[in-house]
């Protein structure tokens, strides 16, 4: 099964031809900035399962905030005739055929595991 | 104040392949926990999702099949969270760039009306894994089998209005995704799992209310009930002044109610982003083609057809193309017994009956398409009463042999000599001469009903045995 036709590496590249604008800071001040409130890193990183402490956070905050200055200078890039790139990658996705190919290793898995009973995993109580 | 239900339904269709979408495991049903859990299944570190084809395939064949685009270079996301049924922290799904965009189908009504809901998108998706929360030692139990198998998320326009509506849409989708071989549709097994966005707003109104989204109900009898709660609920809050939550709600069949889920995850933050260990699926005309050349007939053209070509009602038509298997089992029974209104009735009256009665579906029919058309063979050649027939297929419903073997062992043969009938007349006419004497001096209304009795004493006479249509034809020769 064929499923994808190849373009060029460069032809879809458009943007190596680039040169980054001029942006100063006064100008980029007024463009959209990003910022970020010390709330919003408190919830991301409570998405995310990592634990920030008090002391921490103020600094953590101001880390992402130098960040996302930086994005905002990407931001000022027209991409207007850009295609959105997925993947880094001048590739197209290979599928496989619909076949059988692993077998049960069931005991291998749960030998490492820390705690297993009638064939199921273990973990600390999770409901809703 | 009238509400108007706004209703939009999101299934998730398990697709029929024999392996894993990212992984080589199998996907059958029932396995003993984590014997179809591989490393890849598992989330080991390394691991890499490979696409399998046959899932391009079938969400492609789905997305033709509803006239939609297909979205001819796809991408996977990543949809993070965190849950013990989740290895790998984040579900692997489409979220800007599905496989299949706008289409719609047609939904038939229990009325034998029908109407066209539209379908926003489809797109391919990992399921998790199950956790089982009895008791382990105030622990939970994680059995990862399910975790990888292929799903198509289907996601309905908010164009249902009704409860019955609902279950119209998810039975037409039923119906649509098993005749296009890409499900087994097996609600009980979980191959079907809905969910409910539910608002109401002013009768007359086009603006949306607040909604809330009912998870996981999973058969059509409970979409019906778990929709009839939801409005109900949300007309009273709105009725007393209130306002109705944002909020997901889980449908506990056995209190018949909705009820928040109490949940102290942060909802809808999923943090989408692009999978960065798969590439873009880029789907060409060729490839589409084939698929589309290769799609059977679906049940809107099938219902068409039957009505046209077999002459029969709108209704005899839906319910005999309701399934594939059941459409196909009608059309043989026609071929070999040639006549379409005789096999329309008998394959829905006594074989959908039986079928109803033994709780069988028609794939596990004892009665094949072809022993059903020699069953309705001796009627028409009218070895055989309708009645006799009747008791022959119940006896082949038991395994008994096939038609002509039992019409031989039970002696069912119909006595359609002229001769032997005209006997058996003679001799009815002669007991019963005060009953004919009556019916000649009736009129024609009366005649009719007085007809039955002497056509019933030739009956028994005969043992049940004499063509019934003869009867009737020497009865009125004789009795005038």
């Amino acid at each position: 099964m064929q499923l994808y036709q190849p373009q060029g590496f460069w032809a879809r590249r458009k943007c190596d031809k680039f040169t980054p604008p001029a942006v100063s800071v006064a100008a980029r001040s007024e463009l959209d900035t990003m910022s970020i409130e010390q709330n919003e890193i408190e919830k991301i990183a409570e998405l995310a399962r990592v634990r920030i402490s008090g002391d921490e956070i103020g600094q953590v905050t101001e880390r992402i905030a130098e960040i996302l200055q930086m994005m905002d200078q990407l931001q000022a890039v027209d991409t207007a005739d850009v295609e959105p790139m997925a993947n880094p990658l001048d590739a197209i996705q290979q599928l496989r055929p619909d076949v059988v190919t692993e077998t049960n290793r069931r005991d291998a898995f749960q030998a490492i595991a820390p705690a297993v009973e009638n064939g199921l995993y273990l973990v600390p109580k999770v409901i809703e | 104040m009238q509400w108007e239900p706004v209703i939009g339904l999101e299934v998730h269709l398990q697709l029929a392949t024999r392996s894993k979408i990212f992984s080589g495991s199998p996907t059958t049903f029932g396995a003993e926990p984590n014997t179809q859990a591989s490393a890849v299944d598992l989330a080991m570190p390394g691991m890499l999702p490979v696409l399998n084809e046959q899932a391009v395939c079938y969400a492609v064949r789905f997305g033709l099949g509803i006239g939609a685009e297909i979205g001819r270079r796809s991408v996977f996301d990543r949809k993070n969270y965190f849950y013990p049924d989740l290895p790998k922290g984040y579900q692997i799904s489409q979220f800007e760039a599905p496989i299949v965009g706008k289409g719609s189908f047609e939904i038939l009504m229990e009325d034998g009306s029908s109407r066209r809901i539209g379908i926003t998108r489809a797109h391919l998706e990992e399921d998790a894994g199950k956790s089982l929360h009895e008791d382990f030692h105030g622990q939970t139990g994680i059995d990862l089998n399910r975790a990888g198998t292929p799903l198509l998320e289907i996601v309905s326009e908010p164009e249902i209005r009704s409860a019955a509506e609902a279950v119209a849409y998810l039975k037409a989708l039923h119906s649509l995704v098993t005749y296009l071989g890409i499900s087994d549709g097996n609600m009980s097994e979980g191959s079907m799992r809905c969910d409910v966005n539910i608002s109401l707003r002013p009768v007359g109104s086009d603006t949306l209310g607040t909604r809330a989204e009912i998870k996981n109900v999973n058969s059509f009898r409970f979409v019906e009930k778990a929709i009839r709660h939801e409005i109900e609920r949300q007309a009273d809050i709105l009725d007393d002044g209130g306002q109705v939550v944002q909020e997901t709600r889980l449908y506990d069949a056995e209190r018949d109610e909705t009820r928040s889920m109490r949940s102290k995850e942060v909802a809808n933050d999923y943090r989408y982003f692009p999978e960065p260990d798969l590439l873009p699926v880029v789907i060409d005309d060729a490839y589409i083609e084939s698929i589309r050349s290769a799609l059977p007939e679906l049940p809107a053209d099938k219902r068409q057809r039957f009505a046209e070509q077999y002459g029969l009602s709108q209704y005899d038509a839906n319910v005999l193309s309701d399934s594939r298997a059941l459409a196909d089992y009608f059309e043989q029974v026609v071929a070999d017994c040639g006549d379409a209104k005789i096999a329309a009735n008998w394959v829905q009256v006594e074989l959908l009956g039986q079928l109803n009665r033994d709780e069988r579906s028609i794939e596990n029919c004892p009665v094949s398409a072809a022993d059903l058309g020699a069953l309705i063979s001796r009627i028409l050649d009218q070895s055989i009463s309708g009645k006799m027939a009747k008791q022959v297929f119940e006896a082949m419903w038991q395994g008994e042999g096939s038609a002509d073997d039992i019409i031989a062992a039970k002696g069912l043969k119909q006595v359609s000599d002229s001769g032997a009938l005209e006997a058996i007349v003679d001799e009815v006419v002669a007991a019963n001469s005060a009953q004919v004497q009556q019916y000649l001096a009736a009129d024609d209304a009366k005649r009719k009903k007085l007809l039955g009795f002497f056509v019933g004493q030739v009956m028994k006479l005969s043992k049940g045995q004499a063509n019934p249509q003869m009867v009737n034809e020497l009865l009125a020769n004789k009795l005038v």
